[in-house]
C-alpha cells in the first residue's frame, strides 16, 4: 500500500489513541484532513487489515448510528513501521545546520 | 417566524450531495458512505456539513477512479493491441484489416475480463488518434482528421460481442443437466 504523508497522519493519531476507539468527525479534526481525503484513506486501511470498525447506536434519539475505527494488531505494527520510516525520511531530508 | 431560507436550502444541497454519494459509491463501500453521513449530525456549523457532505462525493469519485483502472493487466493489453491495430491501419490500403483486429481484441478483452467491460473500447479505440498525433502521421486520415475515432465503433461491437460469449459460455457451463 502507497503510504502518504495524510495516511501518515491518519495513522498517528489512531496509533495515539491506542485501543480507544475513534469517531471519523474526531480523526479529521485530529489531522486536519476533509472527509474526502479522510474516508478513502480509511477504507484502504480496513481493505489491508489495519484498521477494525464498529457502529455505535447514538445516545440521541433520531441521528444514525456512528461508525468507529481503531487499529488493530496489525495494523498497530504495521503503522509504527510507517512512522518509524516516515520520521527516518524526515530526518534525511533536513539540512545539516539544523541537526 | 420567518422562514430561514439559507438553512432549507443548505439542508437540501447536504441531503442531495448525500443521495448522490450513495448512488455513486459501490455497494460494498455504502456502508463507509453512511459512516460519513453519520458524522454531519455531530456538526454544528452549517458550512462545516456541507464541506463535509461535499467530501463524500470526492470519495465516491476516488472509488470511481479507482475502480475503472484497477486493472492494470486488462489496461495495458488494451493500449499494446490498439497500438498494433493502429500501426496495420496506418500501412495498409483498406481499412477492413483495422476493423477486423479491433472487433477481435475486443471481443478477447471483453470475454476475458467482462467486468465493466466497457473500459476496454477506449484504449482499443482511441490507441489510433494517440498513435497518428505521437507519430505526426496522419496517413489516409489527413483529408478527414475526425475518421481517427471510428475505431470507437468496431471496439464497441467486439467488446458487446464478447461479452454475449461470456455469457453463453458461462450458461453452457452452468446450465442444469438435462436442459
Amino acid at each position: 500500500m502507497r503510504i502518504s504523508s495524510q495516511t501518515i497522519a491518519v495513522l498517528q493519531a489512531l496509533k495515539e489513541s491506542g485501543l480507544t476507539w475513534s469517531y471519523g468527525y474526531d480523526l479529521s479534526k485530529l489531522t486536519g484532513l476533509k472527509s474526502g481525503t479522510l474516508y478513502p484513506i480509511l477504507t484502504r486501511l480496513d481493505d489491508e487489515g489495519w484498521l477494525e470498525n464498529k457502529w455505535e447506536q447514538s445516545r440521541e434519539q433520531g441521528r444514525p448510528p456512528r461508525h468507529l475505527y481503531r487499529l488493530t494488531a496489525a495494523g498497530s505494527s504495521a503503522a509504527s513501521k510507517a512512522l518509524k520510516t516516515a520520521s527516518a525520511k524526515t530526518r534525511a531530508q533536513r539540512p545539516a545546520y539544523e541537526t | 417566524m420567518r422562514p430561514n431560507y439559507q438553512e432549507f436550502l443548505a439542508d437540501a444541497v447536504e441531503r442531495w450531495l448525500n443521495r448522490c454519494m450513495l448512488a455513486l459509491l459501490p455497494a460494498h463501500r455504502r456502508a463507509w458512505g453512511h459512516a460519513l453521513i453519520a458524522e454531519q449530525h455531530e456538526m454544528a456549523n452549517r458550512r462545516e456539513r456541507l464541506t463535509w457532505a461535499a467530501g463524500g462525493i470526492r470519495m465516491s469519485f476516488n472509488e470511481l477512479i479507482h475502480r475503472i483502472f484497477n486493472d492494470r493487466p486488462t489496461w495495458a493489453a488494451g493500449l499494446a493491441f490498439g497500438v498494433v491495430a493502429a500501426l496495420v491501419d496506418l500501412h495498409s490500403s483498406t481499412r477492413w484489416p483495422y476493423i477486423l483486429l479491433l472487433c477481435v481484441f475486443a471481443l478477447t478483452l471483453a470475454f476475458w475480463q467482462p467486468r465493466w467491460a466497457w473500459r476496454w473500447i477506449f484504449p482499443l479505440g482511441l490507441s489510433l488518434p494517440i498513435v497518428v498525433v505521437v507519430t505526426n502521421n496522419w496517413g489516409p486520415y489527413s483529408i478527414d482528421r475526425f475518421d481517427v475515432f471510428y475505431g470507437l465503433v468496431p471496439s464497441s461491437l467486439g467488446t458487446l460481442a464478447g461479452l454475449a460469449m461470456r455469457s453463453l459460455s458461462s450458461w453452457l457451463l452452468h446450465k442444469p443437466a438435462g436442459q
